[in-house]
């Protein structure tokens, strides 16, 4: 995952909305909705706006949701990045 | 003219030839058929709904006849005819009024994109919706039978239509179809209700449909708003327990337990989320009938 940059899957068009403390999200590419906590909204909604690397997603989020244990952070995105993946909602971008 | 007025055997003559055209909710519908257990099925529980004159439009045709083979062991059968397409398997000719009652519902289902159709019960009290889903087993006809002797105005025992334009649940109120040991259950908590003959062995075990109610049939055209959201479920010799559920959770089961979501697109995934965002939502698990109106008593104290 070195140096991998992430983003939006190429073909989604995202509509959201916040309920409570949780988040859904429509895809009307795929037609399928998806429940989402706070930690994979952000970094969804981070990837929504350009590609970023694990260590720049990591920072961002740290900062964003106030999160200071950044190892910790890092491993869950980077297993959160493959299950957003397996949904269809982000893939690695390509140089 | 609603339908007990029309002449018991105008009604069978019309029913056998030409149709009836009867409102049910935002549909109008035509019904023909040469069975006899169709007009006498319409006599007993539709007696409320409007009567149309044959030349107004209809927006769904059901017509029931007689299938041209016999079935096992030479019993006469039953086939749902739909614009000349035929999307059921023949039924013995004994389950001809159920089969009326699901060739309805699957047709609102099927064709009903107006609407966001929620496979649902759903009952109004004080303009407020309560949205019940729940798989089969759940109990949510049961439950929807006894709240109607409870002050709650039934909209639908199985289809729940969202209005997307102005977020309305629309009332389609019917016959509410009950199964099994809900039938005895239903006739103890209902001394008056009326109950079609029962239809044993169909695909669902035992049928029967309960009359709805004449004031629920004649407020069809009255929209609820959205009030409340509650999943059943019944557990035998538990204690009712009302949980309150996530909302983004909820917006996904209703998607599930939709006809026809997938085809909808945002405006769909928009309607869900404001009915969701609007409603209080709850889990139910109850063992018995009294415990489970009790807790929608509780239910109906929490307004949105």
């Amino acid at each position: 995952m070195d140096g991998q940059r992430w983003r939006l899957e190429g073909r989604a068009q995202l509509h959201w909305r916040s309920l409570d403390d949780e988040w859904v999200v429509f895809d009307a590419c795929s037609g399928d909705t998806h429940r989402l906590d706070t930690l994979s909204a952000a970094a969804l909604t981070c990837l929504e706006a350009g590609p970023h690397d694990l260590d720049h997603l990591t920072a961002v989020l740290a900062s964003e949701l106030d999160l200071p244990d950044r190892e910790g952070l890092a491993s869950r995105l980077e297993r959160l990045l493959e299950q957003l993946r397996n949904l269809g909602l982000v893939e690695p971008a390509i140089p | 003219m609603i339908l007990s007025e029309v002449p018991e055997t105008e009604l069978a003559r019309r029913i056998g030839a030409e149709g009836l055209i009867l409102e049910c909710g935002p549909f109008v519908v035509r019904v023909s058929s040469p069975i006899a257990a169709i007009p006498q099925g319409l006599g007993l529980l539709y007696a409320d709904y409007p009567v149309l004159d044959n030349d107004a439009f209809a927006d769904i045709h059901i017509r029931l006849v007689r299938h041209r083979r016999l079935g096992p062991l030479g019993a006469p059968q039953v086939v749902f005819d739909f614009d000349g397409e035929r999307p059921f398997s023949p039924l013995p000719l004994a389950h001809a009024w159920p089969c009326f009652e699901w060739a309805l519902n699957w047709s609102i289902a099927s064709s009903a994109n107006y609407y966001l159709v929620l496979h649902a019960a759903v009952l109004e009290r004080g303009g407020q919706a309560l949205i019940m889903p729940g798989p089969p087993g759940s109990g949510k006809s049961t439950l929807c039978a006894a709240l109607t002797a409870r002050d709650w105005r039934l909209l639908s025992d199985e289809l729940t239509l969202i209005d997307m334009e102005c977020r309305g649940i629309v009332p389609v109120p019917r016959p509410i179809s009950l199964k099994n040991q809900s039938i005895q259950i239903i006739r103890s908590y209902i001394p008056d209700g009326v109950l079609s003959r029962t239809v044993h062995y169909t695909a669902k075990g035992s049928v029967a449909h309960l009359k709805p109610q004449s004031s629920d049939v004649r407020r069809a055209g009255d929209n609820a708003k959205p009030g409340w959201i509650v999943f059943p479920t019944y557990v035998a010799g538990a204690a009712a327990r009302l949980a309150p559920r996530s909302r983004a959770d909820t917006v996904l089961e209703l998607g599930n337990n939709s006809f026809n979501y997938h085809i909808q697109g945002q405006l769909g995934f928009e309607t869900v989320a404001d009915i969701v965002e609007a409603s209080r939502c709850y889990d139910l698990e109850y063992g018995s009938l009294d415990d489970a109106i009790a807790a929608f008593e509780r239910v109906a104290g929490t307004r949105s």
